[in-house]
Parts: structure tokens; sequence; C-alpha cells
């Protein structure tokens, strides 16, 4: 039956404040049936903030370094772009010395709300997001996720972005989560002619067509992915390796970075060196930061001259 | 918590902070004397307004375990002028007083901008206008949790042109955390120049009234016998409201260079008139 994420999620984090009397959600005065609910039962553990996603960050960062789960919940371009900052300051630079346990939930993935514009379409919220250090990205595609990554997420320290859909939908198949939350994504369609790696709302989308693949002789390797900047890239590769070609399709700009147009024009040759996946809080000159992040002079000169190397 | 006796004596007190906040604005200047890198102006405002906070058992300090669950909640939002810290903190024993022959060098703990890091600070602070709504969260869940520790927060009075802070002020209010004392550095500059040129916040404390605050104007800032019947005034208060504390204070205390510069903000202090300043004790 079509049912929203939302919906799912927060029934399971019902239960988990039943069973946890350390886990909050603050919400930037966005609700849903399942919120009602909650904050019925739980007053105290349930916090609107407010139409103030800036503050709702902070707040979250406090209740974290109290020693809280937190689940903070609001539109998905105004929980991650509204106050970026926010998420970069108080929860992906401090969350790399304080342990803190902070799930930001966004509803309306891509352009879910739809006749609501581009004030409300999400779409550079994947790129963002995935910039940040100490921060994992789920972008989830039905419902029958939800709670699996509800439990997940309360269970593991740090900060996580899940994006959700707006709207109720079927579930994509009945192909089911096993293995999703270990390896970040799993196989619709297990084909060998090309692949298609999809995400969010346009997994719905690949799988929808595989008759019309099938009826033009294709049989895809349809892949979901969930876990977008940390997936099991071993396992990914593994099942890539059976074809040919793979298409990348999500609701979201592509990523515009140097780095993946360089990919794209050196077919496989290329070697990038730049800042690590976390914050730099080593004291010295610039010299010596760029040691501690991986691109100090002397790391540019061997890895120079082990791409050149490898030419022989 | 495990304040000296002379600061917690009627008769010595004043006089032990004051004098102790001498030591920490000479320890600030020579702090920046070996590391140009610090803003030293901002430093310097707030000297006498933490000499108070952390010697006078205003505040539950825990230097043995910076974290320990017990601590009154610390945070200074204003991170970037508060390198008066480091002697407050090395003193107080969260630290070794020789670290702060190290602030900025290579391999210390002590940058120019000061991190968690640093025993003793809780959360990041080099960007502006965060502080409060951290400390509104720490409040709130402290008292979620029954806790009867209190969230101290130092901001300066630039930072309140960011919007954030007053997200946090009506939130705070809104929720009656009268457990969060905020501190207002209002050293009246900020980068380009006077705050009152710049956007004007007066008068603050009508203002923070306004937003449901209680609130307490200390008229000279650098009078740490003004500082405490602030902070006694506004602690034992009954009132749910949270509270903000405004010390009117000077850019640059004690510098006659920075004291009549609206720039001071960005402006150093030449190892000369550190010298001058600090007489012999300076050249260490």
């Amino acid at each position: 039956m079509k049912t929203t994420m939302r919906d799912t999620f927060l029934a399971t984090v019902l239960e988990e404040m039943r069973a946890s009397p350390d886990v909050v959600l603050l919400s930037a005065d966005f609700g849903a049936p399942a919120i009602d609910a909650i904050r019925a039962e739980f007053p105290d553990r349930f916090v609107n903030v407010g139409i103030a996603e800036q503050n709702l960050i902070n707040l979250a960062t406090g209740f974290a370094l109290e020693g809280f789960r937190v689940i903070g919940y609001a539109i998905a371009p105004f929980i991650t772009m509204r106050c970026f900052e926010q998420i970069r300051v108080s929860l992906a630079i401090l969350s790399q010395l304080r342990p803190m346990n902070v799930t930001l939930v966004g509803v309306g993935a891509g352009f879910s709300y739809d006749v609501s514009g581009p004030t409300h379409h999400c779409i550079e919220d994947l790129a963002v997001m995935s910039a940040l250090p100490n921060l994992s990205v789920y972008s989830l595609s039905d419902h029958t996720q939800a709670p699996l990554f509800a439990k997940h997420c309360l269970a593991t320290p740090g900060i996580k972005y899940l994006r959700f859909d707006a709207k109720p939908h079927e579930p994509v198949c009945d192909a089911g989560n096993d293995g999703l939350i270990e390896r970040g994504f799993r196989v619709l369609n297990a084909g060998r002619d090309l692949a298609v790696v999809s995400t969010g709302y346009m997994s719905h989308v690949a799988f929808g067509l595989l008759p019309e693949l099938r009826a033009e002789g294709i049989d895809p390797l349809l892949i979901d992915l969930v876990a977008y900047n940390c997936v099991d890239t071993a396992a990914l590769e593994a099942e890539l390796a059976h074809v040919p070609r793979t298409l990348l399709l999500q609701e979201a700009v592509l990523d515009r970075s140097i780095e993946n147009t360089l990919r794209r024009m050196a077919g496989g040759k290329l070697e990038a060196m730049g800042v690590g996946d976390r914050y730099i809080f080593e004291i010295g000159a610039r010299d010596q930061i760029h040691d501690a992040a991986g691109i100090g002079r002397a790391q540019v000169l061997d890895r120079i001259l082990q791409h050149h190397a490898a030419l022989a | 918590m495990n304040a000296r006796a002379e600061f917690l004596n009627p008769a010595t007190r004043a006089q032990a902070l004051a004098d102790k906040a001498r030591w920490v604005r000479e320890q600030t200047l020579a702090i920046h004397r070996r590391a140009p890198e610090t803003r030293v102006a901002s430093s310097l405002s707030a000297v006498e307004l933490l000499t108070v906070l952390y010697y006078s058992g205003i505040a539950r300090i825990t230097p043995e375990e910076p974290l320990h669950a017990d601590r009154d909640r610390i945070i200074i939002s204003k991170g970037h002028g508060s390198i008066c810290m480091y002697p407050i903190l090395a003193d107080r024993g969260y630290f070794p007083l020789a670290a702060l022959e190290t602030v900025c060098k290579p391999g210390s703990f002590l940058g120019g901008i000061p991190d968690p890091i640093i025993p003793g600070y809780e959360t990041i602070n080099g960007s502006l206008g965060h502080g409060l709504g951290v400390g509104s969260g720490t409040a709130l869940a402290l008292r979620t949790k029954g806790k009867a520790q209190r969230t101290f927060v130092l901001l300066g009075d630039g930072e309140l042109n960011e919007g954030a802070v007053w997200e946090a002020v009506m939130f705070a209010a809104h929720h009656q955390l009268k457990n969060l004392i905020a501190m207002v550095d209002c050293n009246g500059r900020q980068m380009l120049g006077y705050t009152e040129n710049v956007v004007n916040l007066n008068p603050l404390d009508a203002k923070f009234a306004a937003f449901g605050w209680q609130t307490h104007t200390v008229e000279d800032g650098h009078d740490v016998a003004q500082l405490l019947a602030g902070f006694d005034a506004l602690l034992s208060s009954d009132s749910p409201k949270p509270k903000v504390l405004i010390a009117n204070t000077l850019k640059g205390k004690g510098v006659a260079s920075l004291e009549s510069s609206p720039l001071a903000h960005v402006m150093g202090v030449g190892r000369a008139e550190i010298d001058a300043i600090l007489g012999d004790g300076g050249a260490q």
C-alpha cells in the first residue's frame, strides 16, 4: 500500500522513544500524523523549535553534547541549506572531537513538492551535504527502508542526513532490503547488459522501465543506491564489474566538480589529490597543515613519481 | 567549586580578583607578543568578566576532569576574542602553564582561535552566532534530565548582528531556560568600526527584556565588584527567565593604541608597546 517514508520512520522513532529515554525529536514546525502521537506521549522529548532551522541545528548540538540521541526533522531544502553553516560548524566539525549522535531528516527530496516550485524543490542537498566530512548521507527510495534507517541511525554515533520523499508510494519492488544497511545499496534486477545506479525516487523510475527495457532485449543491472556518500565501494564495484556501462540516475544536480569533469576526460587515468575527509585541528603553518591534510609538497612529489612510474 | 579562599572571603575577594585579572591581562599580552596572529583587542575586553566567572566560584568548574557531568557548561561563542582564556584555563589547572609558551606554534594545542581540542572549551568557536543556540540546547537538555548544572554563554556585541542569535534568544525565553546565563562583552566595536555605527543595538538591555529575558547591565565591565554584584543579582533571582549580563567594556583594555581606535579588532600590538606595558615581566 502507498505509505510515506516519514510515517514508517516516525512510527519506529516512537517505538525507540518508548524504549529509550535518551531519544529526542526536534521539529522546525513541521508535522505529520505520527508527530502528533509523539508529542502527545513525550511532551518533554519533542520540541517544536519554530520556523528556525538554524536554531534547530544548534539546539540539536546542545542535546547531543548532553548525551541525547537527536532527530531533527524539517523540510529537506531548509534543514540542509538554510542552516548549512550550523551543520558544518556545530555538527560536522564538532563531532570530530566530541561524541554526538544526530540524525537530520529532510522531507521533500528532489521534486516531490512538485507544484511548490524551486524553493521547495530539493536538488542540491545531495551535493552540498556530501561535501561535509563526518556526515553520512542516505537517500532512501521507499518507506520499507525508513524503519531500518531509523534504527541504524539511532544505534550509530555520528551525524547523518536522511533524505525522504514527501509523497506516499508503493515499495519500489519486492526485492526486500537484505544487506542494505551493510552495503548501502540493493540490487533491484540482476541483469548484465548494462547498469543503472539510481537513488531515491529515480529507483522507482528505473524499476518501472524494466518492461520497456526487456522488450528491447536489454536485461539491466538495477542498483538502488541509498548510502549516497558512504556506500561499500568494494561491494558496489564488485557488482558493477559484470557490466560494460553504467548510468547514474538521480533527482538532483550532478557533481559539477572539476575532479568529475577531468575523470570523464581522462577515462580512468586521473589521479586526484585533495583534502582528506576530516577537519584539520593540527596547529602549524600552511605547509604543515598541508602535510596533515595529505597535500604536502613531499606527498605531491611522491604521488607524481608514482603516477609516472605507473606509465612504465 | 574549588575556588581558592582569597577569592571567596568578602574582605579580600575584590582585590584578589582584580589582581588576578591584571595577571590575566599581562599574560594575554605576553601571548600576543609571542603569537601576533592572535586577536588581542577583543581578548582584552572580557578579562575581568572571565576572571570573575572562573575564579570567584560563580561557575562550577572541574579542571581535573574538564567534561565532568557536574560542571557548569561554559560556551565561549565569541571564540576569536578569548585568548585571555588560555592563562585562565592554565592557571585553573586545565593544562600546564608552560603550554602558554606554545600558542600558535607547530604541534601546540593552543591555536589562534580556540577549539575543543583545548581542555575547558566545549564547542567550536571561530564562527560567530552559534553559541547561544547550542547553549540553549544544553540548558534544555540538562533540565530535561533533571540536572542542576547551568549553561553560561559568552557573546560579543558585534556577534549579535547574527540572526541565529535571536532565534536562540526567542527560544530560550519561550522555554523559560532559567539555567541559561548569557554574558555579552559589550566592547562597542566590531571589525570595521563602532557597533553603533554598523548595526546599532542600543538599547540592548531593553531588547533582551522585550524578548523575555532578565537583564542586568554592568556599567563598568572592568570593575570586578560590579561584575560580582551583577552575577549575584541574576543568579540569586527566582525568575524563570533566562538571564543576560551585559558588561560594558573597552576593546583593547589596557593598551592605549587599541582603546582609542575604532579598528582595534584587527589591530595587533607591537612588541615595544607590550614591553612598555609589561615592564620587566613582559620580556619572557
